[in-house]
C-alpha cells in the first residue's frame, strides 16, 4: 500500500491507518460518554471529568514503560535491532503520556487542593519516573555510538521500571493527599460509581489505541531512518 | 483522481476535527449546565477546558512532528537513491 503522505510503498501503512481510525472513532465516542453520559461528581464538580483523561494517561504511560522493559530485556538477550526500536519508540511515546499525566494532574489539583503542585509521595514518585525516562532518551541521544546508546538505554529501561510499582502503590505505602486507586489490582471495590468506572475503562481503551498508533508511527520513522543510514552508506561506498 | 483522493481525506480529517470541537465545546457547556446545582462548579470550567485543550494540542503537535520527520526522511532517501541511480548510469 502507498502512503498518502509520501507516495512510498509502506508495508505497515494499512495497520497504522487502521489504528488511527480506531483511535479517532473511539475518541469521539469517549468524549460523548465523558460529557453526556457520566454524572457530575458532587464535591469537585465538572473538573472531576478530567479524571477520564488523567487516569488513562497514567495507565498508558505505565504500559509504555512495561513495553520498554520487555523490549530492553529482549534486546540484551537476543541483540535484535527490532527490540531496541520497540523500546525506544515506546519510551518516547510513554514520556509524552507521562508528561501529560503530570500536567493534567496539576490542572486538576489547582481547583481541588488549591495548589498547582505539592510534594506528595504519588506526585514526587511520578516526577522521578518521568525524569528517569527523560534520562533514558537523553542517554540514547548523547551516547558515543548508536550501538552503545542502545545497550546503555536497555539497562536503563530495565532499572527505571522498578519505579512503576512504587508510583502505583505510593498511596498505600505513604500518607498522601492523592486519591487512592480506582482501577487495577489494589483498587477498593465500590470506590467508583459503575457508570464512571465504565467510562474510565472505555477511555483507557481509547488511549491505548492512540498509544498503539503513535508507537507504530514512531517505529515507521525508525525504519525510515535505518533505511536512510544504509542508503547513505551505499552512496559513500559506490 | 489524486486531487479527489486528497479532497476526500481532507474532508475526513475536517469531519473528525469538527466532531472533536463540537464535543469539547458543546460537552463542556453541557457539563456546566448539568453541574449548576453543585457547589461553584462553573468556576472550575476553565480548568477542565485547559486540561482537554492542552492534551489535544500536545497530541496533535507530536503527530505533526512525526509526519513531518517521516516525510523529510523519505524525501532524503529518494534523493539519495536517485543520485545512486544516476551515478550507476553514468558509470555504465
Amino acid at each position: 500500500m502507498r502512503s498518502w503522505l509520501t507516495g512510498e510503498r509502506d508495508g505497515g501503512y494499512a495497520v497504522r491507518m487502521a489504528l488511527l481510525l480506531a483511535a479517532a472513532s473511539t475518541m469521539i465516542v469517549n468524549l460523548a460518554l465523558i460529557y453526556f453520559w457520566v454524572p457530575t461528581e458532587q464535591v469537585m464538580g465538572v473538573v472531576q471529568r478530567g479524571m477520564y483523561f488523567h487516569v488513562p494517561l497514567a495507565w498508558v504511560g505505565f504500559l509504555a514503560f512495561f513495553i520498554v522493559l520487555i523490549g530492553s530485556i529482549a534486546y540484551l538477550w537476543k541483540g535484535a535491532e527490532k527490540w531496541d526500536a520497540l523500546a525506544h519508540s515506546s519510551a518516547e511515546v510513554g514520556v509524552l503520556f507521562t508528561t501529560l499525566m503530570l500536567v493534567t494532574g496539576a490542572i486538576w489539583a489547582k481547583p481541588t487542593w488549591g495548589v498547582w503542585w505539592t510534594w506528595d509521595p504519588r506526585l514526587t514518585t511520578s516526577t522521578i519516573l518521568w525524569l528517569m525516562y527523560v534520562a533514558y532518551l537523553m542517554l540514547r541521544a548523547y551516547a558515543p555510538s548508536p550501538q552503545q546508546g542502545a545497550r546503555y538505554a536497555a539497562v536503563m529501561g530495565i532499572v527505571a521500571f522498578i519505579n512503576v510499582p512504587i508510583v502505583y502503590y505510593a498511596t498505600i505505602l505513604w500518607r498522601t493527599v492523592h486519591p487512592g486507586m480506582v482501577v487495577g489490582p489494589a483498587a477498593e471495590s465500590g470506590s467508583l460509581d459503575p457508570t464512571m468506572r465504565s467510562a474510565l475503562l472505555f477511555s483507557t481503551l481509547t488511549f491505548t489505541l492512540l498509544f498503539a498508533y503513535l508507537v507504530s508511527e514512531r517505529l515507521a520513522i525508525r525504519r525510515a531512518f535505518d533505511t536512510l543510514v544504509s542508503v547513505r552508506y551505499q552512496e559513500r561506498t559506490a | 483522481m489524486e486531487i479527489r483522493r486528497l479532497i476526500g481525506k481532507a474532508g475526513l480529517l475536517a469531519a473528525f476535527v469538527a466532531s472533536l470541537l463540537w464535543l469539547v465545546f458543546g460537552g463542556v457547556a453541557s457539563a456546566a449546565v448539568n453541574a449548576q446545582s453543585g457547589s461553584d462548579a462553573e468556576s472550575n470550567l476553565p480548568f477542565l477546558f485547559a486540561l482537554y485543550t492542552i492534551t489535544w494540542l500536545a497530541f496533535f503537535a507530536y503527530a505533526f512532528y512525526m509526519t513531518r520527520r517521516q516525510s523529510e526522511l523519505n524525501r532524503e532517501i529518494q534523493e539519495l537513491r536517485r543520485m545512486l541511480e544516476q551515478r550507476e548510469q553514468s558509470d555504465a
